[in-house]
């Protein structure tokens, strides 16, 4: 039994290697600092939606409505979804929903989170530029 | 304030579970298994209050399952009665443990579907203090409604405490079920150097699944411990296990059955398995209730198979699974039980009935892989690589336990 003890612990030391180079390739290509996102070193993309999404919420009040806007459906959709869980407070009128353009494009909502290029769509002229984007604001929604 | 308050949330889940921990004879086994116990007995009762129209809060979710465990703790005669640990085997187990939490907190393992659904979920829930059936079925509701509410209640929890989520926290959560689920292992299996190698195993491959923050490491626990208590007689911690594992992910259906065809062998009768097919069918019953109460579509929409078969994956199957199945450790992990279970096939063959209840889900699991990867119509390979990872976690646990009891190798209490 002796032996049996040792193959598992030898086999669990093994096992840790893969762990091992997974952390020393890790640390050998990322600095150690605080995540600007949950996603920021394993989906790129999401990490950069998610910043723009976070850069953006200080704008948007509690109780307002908002869309998105984004070069690509797919931005569109992939932002919507991460949007539910920042802007729980916000009521939410998608362009896109589920890679689907919506009826009325988002136009009933206060506030336009415009991904990528910050240019505000021209019934939503007040402009506040931030991280990844812009916020604009709709006088009459 | 915001982290400590929702890590500060999670130190009641055990005193939640303690009711259903008075057959368990070791204080490390009881507390861990407390924590797992803990997330189901929550699970029920949120899901019972928004059923009859009751809002979420602190003291009426933790009141009734605190006095409960309050009774059972003070009517129990305690004993301990731990497998002693070994400092090596202690040292391997932290260092595993270690090795999640830090790819979680790193960002190197959160999954997206936390940030896409299930974290998005928990934070509405946790506004409306309710299962919000209403966001569920709103115009624009999160993907996968039909998914057992077990996940998004647990973090939820911590939000009625913080109430803001901090989402890195909150997916780190997932490295305290592994953690909780070892020393109810090491209770159930009797060897710390096994559950050690366990622990190794299912951390190397949760981090390399990017299993922070989804359910996975839920239903892992929740099936392991269920499929480790079969082979230990210990028939009401897998009932308890099972549940938990039917409310958190509809993946466990079937691997639960395949578990339970291995019970109806090994017992030659189906007293033990009806036991756990009921148990696991009262979990999922409470969602599928739910969702008959406000109106969803009653079931697990994931379970829809075309049935044409394209028999022309075949090849890409077998080119991609060992690939799939690296398991963060260039598969060594699942090489290393299959050469132990060999081994004693060869040398002590009439040990390996004791791990039959283990041994016979695993072939009917990549069978239905093989059956569920028939019917993919497009890009096979590359839905093989994002699911199959996380689906086979299962299957190599059951492996590793199978190995652990019929290797025998058990260190009594203070042996």
């Amino acid at each position: 039994m002796v032996t049996m003890r040792r193959v598992w612990m030898i086999g669990a030391i093994v096992v840790l290697c893969g762990p091992l180079v997974t952390w020393s390739s890790f640390l050998r290509t990322h600095r150690l600092e605080v995540p600007a996102s949950p996603t920021e070193n394993d989906q790129p993309q999401l990490a950069a939606y998610w910043r723009f999404l976070a850069a953006a919420r200080p704008l948007v009040p509690a109780g307002a409505s908002y869309t998105i806007k984004a070069p690509t459906p797919d931005d569109e959709t992939q932002l919507f979804m991460l949007s539910a869980g920042l802007y729980p407070d916000v009521t939410p009128y998608p362009a896109t929903y589920v890679w689907q353009p919506q009826p009325g494009g988002g136009s009933e909502a206060k506030y336009v989170l415009v991904y990528g290029a910050p240019e505000c769509p021209a019934d939503a002229p007040s402009m506040h530029i931030v991280a990844g984007g812009a916020v604009c604001v709709r006088d009459k929604p | 304030m915001t982290v400590l308050a929702y890590i500060a949330a999670y130190a009641l889940i055990p005193l939640f579970g303690l009711s259903l921990t008075s057959s368990i004879d070791s204080r490390s086994a009881r507390i861990g298994f407390a924590f797992l116990a803990g997330a189901l007995l929550l699970t029920i009762e949120a899901t019972l209050f928004t059923m009859v129209g009751m809002r979420w809060n602190i003291v009426a979710l933790s009141l009734p399952l605190l006095v409960a465990s309050g009774i059972v703790f003070w009517r129990t005669t305690r004993t301990d009665k731990s497998v002693c640990a070994t400092p090596a085997a202690l040292a391997i187990i932290v260092i595993a443990i270690f090795h999640f939490l830090l790819s979680i907190i790193t960002t190197q393992s959160i999954n997206p579907d936390f940030v896409l659904f299930w974290g998005t979920k928990s934070v509405h829930f946790a506004l409306s203090r309710s299962l919000d059936a209403g966001y569920l079925m709103s115009r624009f509701a999160p993907p996968r409604i039909d998914y057992p509410p077990l996940l998004p209640i647990f973090q939820a929890w911590g939000l009625l405490f913080s109430h803001h989520m901090p989402w890195i926290t909150a997916a780190a959560m997932s490295a305290v079920w592994l953690a909780a689920a070892v020393p109810v292992i090491n209770w159930l299996t009797g060897s710390i150097h096994a559950t050690a190698f366990w622990t190794a195993a299912m951390a190397a491959s949760l981090a390399f699944c990017g299993s922070g923050g989804n359910a996975e490491a839920m239903l892992v626990m929740y099936i392991s411990v269920g499929a480790a208590a079969i082979v230990a007689k210990r028939t009401s911690i897998a009932a308890i296990a099972f549940a938990g594992a039917m409310l958190t992910k509809e993946e466990a259906l079937v691997t639960i059955g395949a578990i339970l065809v291995g019970v109806v062998i090994y017992d030659r009768g189906i007293r033990r398995a009806a036991i756990l097919a009921a148990s696991s069918a009262a979990g999922a019953s409470l969602w599928f209730a739910f969702q008959k109460r406000f109106g969803m579509h009653v079931g697990y929409d994931r379970v829809t198979l075309t049935h044409t078969f394209h028999w022309s994956n075949l090849p890409t199957i077998f080119r991609e699974m060992p690939k799939s199945l690296a398991a963060g450790c260039w598969g060594l992990s699942w090489l290393i039980a299959l050469a132990i279970i060999i081994y004693i096939t060869v040398r002590m063959p009439e040990r390996l009935k004791i791990a039959i209840p283990l041994l016979v889900p695993i072939p009917l699991l990549f069978a239905f892989f093989a059956y569920l990867y028939l019917q993919y119509e497009s890009s096979l390979a590359m839905k093989m690589w994002w699911v199959l990872p996380r689906l086979s976690m299962p299957a190599l646990s059951l492996l590793i336990l199978a190995a652990a009891f019929a290797a025998d190798d058990r260190m009594r209490a203070h042996d």
